[in-house]
């Protein structure tokens, strides 16, 4: 599932049916790399992946509404802006810039990232090293295959 | 696999963590004087009011140098700058700018760029000089090939005269150029 | 002196008090446009023949 896709899909509580707000963000971890949380429109607060129980084609669902008084260290490090994936320059480790991040595929199942789609093209998950403040920094393609 | 650079294109370059943070941007690029070896570069804060830092990164922490970042794995990678290079050194023998003069003594022109090698180890290869009388005249830039030993002073640069049978105009030509030259002057040892 | 005195009061009238602080806006535009060029100055750099290598032999570093 892409996260053009993903986005603005309520976020939906099992245990009393009421809407929490609509996904307008995603919190990566690339070292894993790993949908971590989801970012609510509207608000500062995060839902963390574990918490969720499905990622249907209408609603995200979680099991409670209650919204824990203290984020898990790394996610909340991660939730920051300067993290974000979506527009950032893509810098390979070689020292050469492939256009910028537009859209990210990922499993809904598990969270994990496929793949990362570029204004250049498309490229492996796995190739993700780290994002920064300045670039997205992936695997270079020939380092990749051997 | 190697890759030809001009200096010029290295310095202002961000140089950038494998976690995606730009830490600093290079000022200068060093090279040994005698051996054309790159030592490492020092470095420029990012942003318009940033200035000159005193940290300066070794060539050997290079992770990646393409054409659009240095690359280093963190900001472990960057040392004092007084441990790199001794700091009367810097500021007194920028190259560009010095006069390359042949072995026979006939001036080239002003040098206004150096050819990078950049490979596991980088090498200076050559220099771009502004082409002078002895070189045709004409307003064009040309390279010229250096032997694997240089002679460098504050005020000259020193090249075989025979380097004049290989120099050429772009960038694409000129590794063949260098490696002919460097042949022909085994050759003739 | 007449003459004097009557220019001396129209310059009074003439340097109002918001001209003050047009000054101090462009002074401070000079100042930093100042510091931006020096800094982009301070930050570009050449390339330099290092004639005496310092060998890594810091303890610290491990290479």
């Amino acid at each position: 599932m892409l996260f053009s896709e993903a986005l603005r899909r309520p976020v939906m509580s099992i245990s009393s049916a009421t809407s929490l707000g609509a996904v307008d963000g995603f919190v990566v971890d690339v070292k894993r790399p790993q949908v971590v949380a989801l970012r609510l429109a509207g608000s500062d607060q995060v839902i963390e992946w574990d918490r969720i129980e499905s990622f249907g084609p209408d609603a995200v669902t979680v099991a409670d509404d209650e919204v824990p008084a203290e984020q898990k260290g790394r996610v909340q490090a991660l939730a920051d802006a300067r993290f974000a994936l979506l527009n950032k320059r893509v810098l390979d480790d070689r020292g050469d810039e492939s256009g910028t991040v537009h859209d990210v595929d990922f499993d809904p199942e598990s969270g994990r990232v496929t793949s990362v789609i570029t204004s250049t093209g498309s490229l492996d998950g796995d190739r993700l090293i780290g994002c920064g403040p300045y670039a997205v920094v992936v695997r270079a393609a020939d380092a990749a295959n051997s | 696999m190697s890759l030809l650079i001009r200096a010029s294109a290295l310095t202002k370059k961000p140089v950038v963590t494998l976690d995606g943070e730009d830490i600093a941007q290079v000022k200068d690029v060093l090279y040994e004087g005698s051996g054309g070896s790159v030592i490492g570069f020092t470095l420029s804060g990012r942003g318009l009011f940033a200035g000159p830092k005193n940290v300066a990164l070794p060539w050997s922490e290079v992770v990646g140098c393409g054409r659009d970042a240095v690359m280093i794995a963190s900001d472990q990678a960057l040392q004092e700058q007084q441990d790199l290079v001794a700091s009367h050194d810097i500021g007194e023998r920028n190259v560009l700018g010095a006069r390359l003069v042949t072995d026979t003594g006939v001036d080239l022109g002003a040098v206004v760029d150096v050819i990078v090698e950049a490979a596991d180890v980088a090498d200076v290869v050559g220099y771009e000089v502004e082409a002078s009388a002895a070189l045709g005249g004409d307003a064009r830039n040309v390279l010229i090939p250096l032997p694997d030993a240089l002679s460098v002073s504050g005020e000259a640069l020193m090249v075989p005269a025979a380097a004049l049978d290989f120099v050429s105009d772009d960038l694409a030509g000129f590794g063949a150029a260098v490696d002919d030259f460097r042949a022909s002057l085994r050759g003739e040892n | 002196m007449t003459s004097e005195c009557s220019m001396n009061r129209l310059e009074d009238r003439t340097v109002d008090w918001w001209m003050w602080i047009l000054v101090i806006i462009a002074v401070i535009v000079i100042a930093v446009a100042l510091v931006l060029v020096v800094q982009s100055r301070r930050r570009s750099g050449g390339v330099i023949a290092v004639s005496d290598i310092k060998k890594p032999s810091d303890p610290g570093s491990q290479s």
